[in-house]
Formats: C-alpha cells, sequence, structure tokens
C-alpha cells in the first residue's frame, strides 16, 4: 500500500492524459467557490483576460461592467474606445505591480501623477496608452477620464462578487522619478523614451507575490467578501527587453506567473487558480489552440479553455443551475497594446 | 414658400393652428399636410423623383391631411419639413453633459442619428429633391412624466445633432420653441393638456388624446411651434 493507491485517476498521466483524447481530458480544476450567473465578475489583466468577460457575457453570467460606454454607441465603437472591455476601462494590466497601482489609486493611497504624454495636438493617458485610439482632445478631458476610470475600478472591486485577474508579464517598464508603471514602453505605443527616466525591470518571483498580495489585500480592504480567481496568460511575450531568447523569457516569465498565481491560491481561501494556462500550452495538447504564429490562442481554443471552466464549475457544484450554451457572439478582436512591439523587430 | 410638412401624428397641432389662423395671417406661405400615425410613414418610397406610400393605408392618409394628395411631387414644393420619427431626444443631454470624451460623445451622437428614423426620412426626402430640408423632433414627453434633469442646454444637442448628422445633408434639426421646454429635457405639462389626436380615416380633425397624454401636444405648442418656424423663414 502507498499513498499513490488512494489517488484517483486524474492523478496519473497515462490515464488522465496519454490514454485520452486531448479533447476529452477533464477534471484540470476543482474549484474553490462556487461563480454562478447571478453573481456580479469583474474581469481585469492581460490580452487575454479580455476573454473571459466575453464568454461569460456569452452564456447570460453577470459580467459587471462599472464604466459604461454612452447608449446609442453601437457595439463596434464601444469596442474602438475600450468600453466593456474590461470592467472599466483600465486598459491591459499586465503585471502584478500594475494591478497594486490601480487598486492604490482607488483607494487613494499614493500619490496620482499628472503625467501626460503629448502627440502632435492630441494627448495619451500613459497608463492607458491605447484607451482613446486618437488621444485626447485636451489634457483636462484626460485627467477627468483617468479619474472616471480609477472611480469605476473602484466601483467594480466593490460591487463585484468574483474578480478574475490574469496575469500576462513580470517585464516591467517605470518612471524612475515618480515611481510609476507603464503598461508598455514609452515610444512603442506612443510617448517618447528617455533612458534617464524610464527603466526596465523584470520582476523577480518575490516581487510579483509582494506586488499581488498588496493588491489583493487593498481589495479585499474595499470588498472583504471578494473572491479572486487567478490565470495566467497562454499567450507568449512578443518581445523581450531582456538579454535571453524571446522564448526563454517567454517560459521564465511564465514559470514565475504560474507559480505566484499557485502560491496565493494555496495560502488564500478566497483566491482560486483557474489553469487556463496549462490547457492552451501544455504539451498534451500540442499547441493545437494556437493560431499560426505560435503566439495568438485561436477561437476553438478560447472556447476550449472557457468550456472546462464552466465545466469544472458544474461538476463541483451540480446544484447550481444549468447555464446557458453561449450565445454565437461575433468574435472580436482583442486589444493588445503589447503586440506593438512587433513592430520594433527586425523587418522580414 | 410652397411647404411640404410630412411628418407623424405630431403634426396635428401644427395643422390645426394653420387652419386655425396662421393660414390667414401668412398669406406668402402655404403648407401641405401629409401624415399617418406611428412609423405608417417609413412606408414612402422614392419613385421616380416622387415620395410614393407603398401601402394604401399611407396612401389614404395622405389623403386625408393634405386634403387629396395621396403622394407627394416635391417639384411642387419650396420647403420640407420632416415631424417626429425621433423619442427621447433629451437623452442625448445625459451624453453630451457625461462626462465622455468629445470623440465618444461625437461618435455616440453620430451613431444615434444614423439609427433614428427621422434622419432616415430626411435622407429619403434629400434623395428626391434639392430644396431645403428642416426635421422637426417628437415634442419632448411633458415634464410630469419626465424627471430627468440634463447638465446642458437642449439648444446645444440641436446644435451638435446638426453638426454630426444634419448639416451634411443639407438639413437642419430644428428644436422645439424654447418657451416651451422646463429643465431642458421636458415640455411644460401645459402644452400636453387637450392634445390633439391626428386626423385618420375613421377620425376627424379635432378629436382629443385622454387627459394622460404625455408625449403628444395642443394647439398652443402647435401654434408657438409653427409661429416660430415661419419666422425663422421669413426672417432668413
Amino acid at each position: 500500500m502507498s499513498p499513490y493507491d488512494r489517488q484517483p485517476q486524474k492523478s496519473f498521466w497515462k490515464t488522465a492524459v496519454a490514454a485520452k483524447n486531448m479533447f476529452e481530458i477533464a477534471d484540470l480544476w476543482a474549484p474553490k467557490f462556487q461563480i454562478s450567473a447571478d453573481m456580479p465578475i469583474a474581469a481585469y489583466g492581460s490580452c487575454f483576460a479580455q476573454h473571459f468577460g466575453a464568454a461569460l457575457r456569452a452564456r447570460e453570467f453577470d459580467w459587471l461592467v462599472t464604466e459604461t460606454c454612452p447608449f446609442p454607441l453601437t457595439a463596434e465603437h464601444a469596442l474602438t474606445f475600450n468600453y466593456g472591455v474590461f470592467s472599466s476601462r483600465t486598459g491591459n494590466i499586465y503585471t502584478t505591480s500594475m494591478l497594486l497601482q490601480w487598486c492604490k489609486w482607488a483607494a487613494g493611497e499614493g500619490h496620482l501623477p499628472d503625467e501626460i504624454w503629448q502627440q502632435g495636438d492630441r494627448f495619451v493617458d500613459p497608463f492607458r496608452p491605447r484607451i482613446e485610439p486618437d488621444g485626447f482632445d485636451t489634457e483636462a478631458e484626460l485627467r477627468s477620464s483617468r479619474l472616471t476610470a480609477i472611480k469605476y475600478f473602484r466601483q467594480s472591486i466593490e460591487q463585484a462578487r468574483v474578480l478574475t485577474f490574469t496575469l500576462g508579464l513580470t517585464e516591467r517598464w517605470s518612471n524612475k522619478v515618480n515611481q510609476t508603471e507603464y503598461p508598455i514602453c514609452p515610444g512603442t505605443a506612443a510617448g517618447q523614451f528617455d533612458e534617464n527616466i524610464h527603466e526596465f525591470n523584470n520582476m523577480s518571483f518575490a516581487q510579483v507575490y509582494e506586488n499581488l498580495s498588496a493588491a489583493s489585500a487593498i481589495m479585499k480592504s474595499l470588498s472583504p467578501k471578494l473572491k479572486i480567481l487567478l490565470t495566467v496568460s497562454p499567450v507568449p511575450l512578443t518581445a523581450t527587453a531582456g538579454q535571453e531568447h524571446v522564448l526563454v523569457a517567454t517560459m521564465h516569465s511564465k514559470s514565475i506567473l504560474r507559480s505566484v498565481a499557485g502560491q496565493m491560491a494555496l495560502e488564500n481561501p478566497d483566491v482560486d487558480y483557474f489553469p487556463s494556462y496549462e490547457i492552451i500550452n501544455s504539451p498534451a495538447f500540442r499547441g493545437a489552440f494556437f493560431n499560426p504564429n505560435l503566439r495568438n490562442v485561436s477561437h476553438s481554443g478560447v472556447e476550449f479553455v472557457m468550456e472546462s471552466f464552466f465545466d469544472c464549475q458544474s461538476a463541483s457544484f451540480p446544484q447550481a443551475k444549468k447555464r446557458r450554451a453561449p450565445t454565437r457572439a461575433k468574435q472580436t478582436d482583442i486589444i493588445c497594446e503589447e503586440e506593438l512591439l512587433a513592430a520594433f523587430g527586425p523587418k522580414e | 414658400m410652397k411647404i411640404c410638412l410630412l411628418g407623424t401624428s405630431h403634426i396635428a397641432p401644427v395643422s390645426a393652428t394653420w387652419e386655425g389662423g396662421l393660414k390667414a395671417k401668412n398669406p406668402n406661405h402655404s403648407i401641405t399636410f401629409f401624415g399617418a400615425p406611428g412609423t405608417q410613414i417609413l412606408g414612402l418610397k422614392n419613385k421616380a423623383n416622387k415620395l410614393v406610400p407603398n401601402n394604401d393605408k399611407l396612401a389614404e392618409n395622405f389623403k386625408i391631411t393634405s386634403g387629396g394628395h395621396s403622394f407627394i411631387e416635391p417639384r411642387l414644393f419650396d420647403i420640407f419639413v420632416v415631424m417626429g420619427l425621433c423619442r427621447d431626444l433629451h437623452m442625448l443631454g445625459t451624453i453630451i453633459g457625461g462626462g465622455y470624451s468629445i470623440a465618444v460623445t461625437t461618435q455616440s451622437l453620430v451613431d444615434y442619428w444614423k439609427c433614428s428614423n427621422l434622419l432616415r426620412m430626411v435622407k429619403r426626402v434629400r434623395a428626391a429633391t434639392g430644396s431645403p430640408i428642416f426635421a422637426a423632433h417628437n415634442p419632448l414627453q411633458s415634464e410630469h412624466a419626465n424627471r430627468a434633469v440634463n447638465k446642458v442646454s437642449f439648444g446645444e444637442i440641436i446644435q451638435i445633432s446638426n453638426a454630426v448628422a444634419f448639416s451634411n445633408l443639407g438639413a437642419e434639426l430644428i428644436g422645439q420653441p424654447s418657451e416651451t421646454i422646463v429643465r431642458e429635457t421636458a415640455t411644460a405639462t401645459r402644452f400636453s393638456e387637450n392634445a390633439l389626436r391626428l386626423a385618420v380615416k375613421g377620425r376627424p380633425a379635432g378629436t382629443l388624446h385622454d387627459t394622460r397624454e404625455t408625449r403628444h401636444m395642443n394647439q398652443a405648442f402647435g401654434h408657438l411651434w409653427l409661429s416660430e418656424f415661419l419666422l425663422k423663414l421669413d426672417t432668413n
């Protein structure tokens, strides 16, 4: 008799993976808490997080959007202006430090920088450089929009029962002078790069973990009953600013993010980890869910991830009301500033 | 000026005030009304530069409201007014003053008008004539039914709407008279008392809405509206 004798079938690679058609691999997640259709769910994070909101909306879950667009704006134009991409108009939050930065602003901690980038006669928000496709008309308009986003970010935390956060990157760009972090390197999507002001840092496990813990603590202080569901983006880096090959840098970065997410889930009863990263990236799935560029996740990959998510929820909470089949929502493009870095690579 | 005023049930108080006295006071103008309730007027199609109903019911209502014409011959008119087909215009005030960026605000108004039947009908009329076209929205809902408060003036809503949707069609959206508006969002309740219904088959002119009516207006409203409009024509 060994401890392995008591392990279920899912614990053994041969029976749980090797002997199965990859689409039959199931039971990948044992959710800690139920996520039901009537729970307001907020979502933030990297580009991949955008799929979460769309999947929830398609299944008529209560996808919480606190910063809503004006009523006549068409769905297409709402997306152009980044409404409904996340629960408020934060743009992509790639790192745990950037999440902490938003949480601090929302909680009124620390100082809110006044940095604005000017491009011709337009004004760009360094913390949401693509939030308005052509920038803002005036600095005052930008400042007002930034404060509005912070207000609705806070509201989304206060009103959500579950917040999903997708960890995307460990590499980050910050301002040495005012200690703020940008979602993307200045001089790429917008702004001017200045090596005297802007610095690169690839966060360690400890840094990612500390930032996420601190962000989580602020969110819990704003909403004590909030549950947090972490995922890790399976999407590789578009480019690295470090010295390693981008493939190695990707694995390094994703390994840290995956470890932090696992550690957080292990230590906190209100934090869970959903393995979308593994579903897309495990060799068991043979890279089948990537588009030909081996970076972007295909529509079928996203669908498989989300079906796994809802299947695992149903299996763990069978008493829950049966969820609706997804409506055939138009597949929308994911908004991802990080992809702009590809333009800086060698030309073919 | 030979004016063609086509529209929904909201032409009733304008028609009543014209026949009830303004016609005699304005011998330099003539107005022919073409009306039909609800959205029936959307059945008006452009056929060889004539605006022709695509169904008998609409043609019948045109005959009743115009005094015998079942279709519109654009070359017989100098000016066109399209009235109605646009509810709750004041809601645009929640956008203009709502803290959105200028780009978002502008795009929202473009999208609003793109979907509106009023603009659709103006485009249809424009395809049939090069003459000036004025667009007139439904009256704002009366104040006891409409508690909204706007941060911007109704005039601003009209001005921006013209800039984003009407001026490039050579048309102009005209707002209801300012003395009929309260809180920038509603029509003073006195104008919805004894509101007039449109005369159609089986319902004579002068028939009133019931006392709870909030969206249709009375002859006093029609008088103010038409007086202001005719003054605008005379001034220009």
